[in-house]
């Protein structure tokens, strides 16, 4: 995301402000106090304010304004709801549709995701990947859901793998994806996935167990 | 109902004119739609003719491509038989959690847009009762990310809900199975609604489908 670069600090800072509750949830955000506080103008930081909103870091209050939004575990088990039902379905149509380009799509994204150090990306690089994964089913429909469960859940991935103990990304679920489908293991990748779905929401929800490490503890 | 209606009634004018000529097939699919050629035809500005195109957008009668222009969007079948797979698959579990909450005032409003549906003569109306009779039987769910999704599908959808009207005998939208569903949540069958719901799901793919391959 390459753009103004007073926008991106003021929405780096705003984004670990509210990630470690410098800024509580419903705090109303105002433009002034904001632009003093990091020393800028008002206009990057108006926006800052419609990236964070886009994110889900903050609700945009008609003729109210900026408040910081509380995550609620309800919308998080309906987005996942939701996500654990397409899944198998769009999976079965792209799998068989993917070409040498999407596996080196998809391994770029991955090793992009393990050597990222600023949190504040990783969400949207997770996002990227999933639409290398979901495209080739040809099923425009189920993309753009997809795209509106990603969208909402930029924050949420965010604050999941800054709170790890291990800052750094493990993508260990998405390569062990990857590799069944290069072996044409449509059926066992499309489980593995629905699986590291399920366990990713558990552990979202249990937002305490964000200091253990990542899922598959058998391996 | 559609607020552009009462917003303004010249962008509402065109917008009914092109639907009818799209539904009519006197505008082929993907054929360009010139911003120029409405502004002659309606003696008007530029202004009017691009909201109408933006209300026609959002109910899937265009395609609008940026420094393109906007054409008369082309419904395939994979198309049709993507949304009544998803809308198959998610209906269950909206229908599950909201037919319990139905109350007196639930029945009663159901019924009123049955009736609604069933007074229609207007084709360019039924696909918004036929939304709003969703919103109210999914509602009471209070699952609002899935709500979200079912009004982003209807509203793009509304083409092909108006489409099936128009071409149904004695221009007569069949409501059987929403009576059908309305019955049967009344007696607390909760199963057999949902399934009727269902099955009504894959009757409007099999007309939707059949329209297409005319």
């Amino acid at each position: 995301m390459k753009t103004n670069t007073s926008v991106q600090k003021v929405a780096q800072c705003l984004r670990h402000d509210i990630t470690y509750g410098n800024f509580k949830p419903f705090k109303h955000l105002k433009e002034a106090e904001v632009a003093k506080k990091y020393n800028v103008s008002r206009v990057p930081v108006r926006e800052a304010f419609r990236m964070l909103h886009y994110e889900g870091y903050l609700d945009v209050i008609h003729n109210k304004g900026c408040f910081v939004k509380k995550i609620s575990n309800d919308y998080i088990i309906q987005t996942a709801t939701v996500y654990k039902l397409l899944v198998p379905v769009i999976l079965e149509k792209a799998i068989p549709k993917y070409t040498k380009k999407t596996f080196e799509r998809a391994d770029k994204v991955l090793n992009k995701i393990e050597q990222c150090k600023n949190f504040s990306e990783v969400g949207y690089l997770i996002w990227e990947f999933a639409k290398i994964i979901y495209t080739p089913s040809g099923m425009p429909f189920t993309v753009s859901i997809f795209d509106d469960i990603y969208r909402q859940s930029v924050r949420v991935l965010n604050e999941f793998f800054e709170t790890r103990e291990n800052a750094l990304f493990k993508v260990k679920a998405h390569k062990e994806f990857i590799e069944l489908c290069k072996e044409k293991k449509t059926r066992e990748a499309i489980i593995h996935w629905t699986e590291f779905v399920g366990q990713m929401e558990t552990l979202v929800i249990n937002r305490k167990d964000f200091s253990k490490p990542i899922i598959n503890k058998a391996s | 109902m559609p607020k552009e209606k009462k917003k303004n009634n010249t962008v509402e004018l065109i917008a009914r004119q092109i639907r009818e000529d799209i539904t009519k097939s006197s505008f082929k699919s993907s054929q360009h739609l010139k911003e120029g050629y409405f502004v002659k035809k309606f003696g008007v500005s530029r202004v009017p003719v691009r909201e109408a195109f933006r209300i026609l957008h959002s109910e899937g009668y265009i395609d609008m491509i940026p420094n393109k222009g906007s054409f008369v969007k082309k419904i395939t079948k994979k198309d049709i038989e993507e949304i009544a797979l998803i809308y198959k698959l998610l209906a269950p579990v909206v229908l599950d959690a909201a037919i319990p909450n139905y109350k007196k005032s639930t029945y009663k409003q159901i019924e009123e847009i049955i009736i609604k549906v069933e007074h229609c003569k207007d084709f360019s109306e039924v696909g918004y009762f036929l939304w709003e009779f969703a919103k109210t039987i999914f509602g009471p769910s209070k699952l609002t990310f899935f709500l979200e999704l079912f009004d982003k599908m209807y509203r793009n959808n509304i083409r092909s809900l108006n489409e099936i009207f128009e071409a149904s005998e004695h221009k007569q939208y069949d409501t059987s199975d929403h009576r059908e569903f309305l019955r049967l949540c009344k007696l607390k069958k909760k199963k057999e609604a949902i399934d009727t719901w269902t099955k009504h799901i894959s009757k409007i793919e099999s007309l939707n489908l059949k329209l297409r391959s005319n």
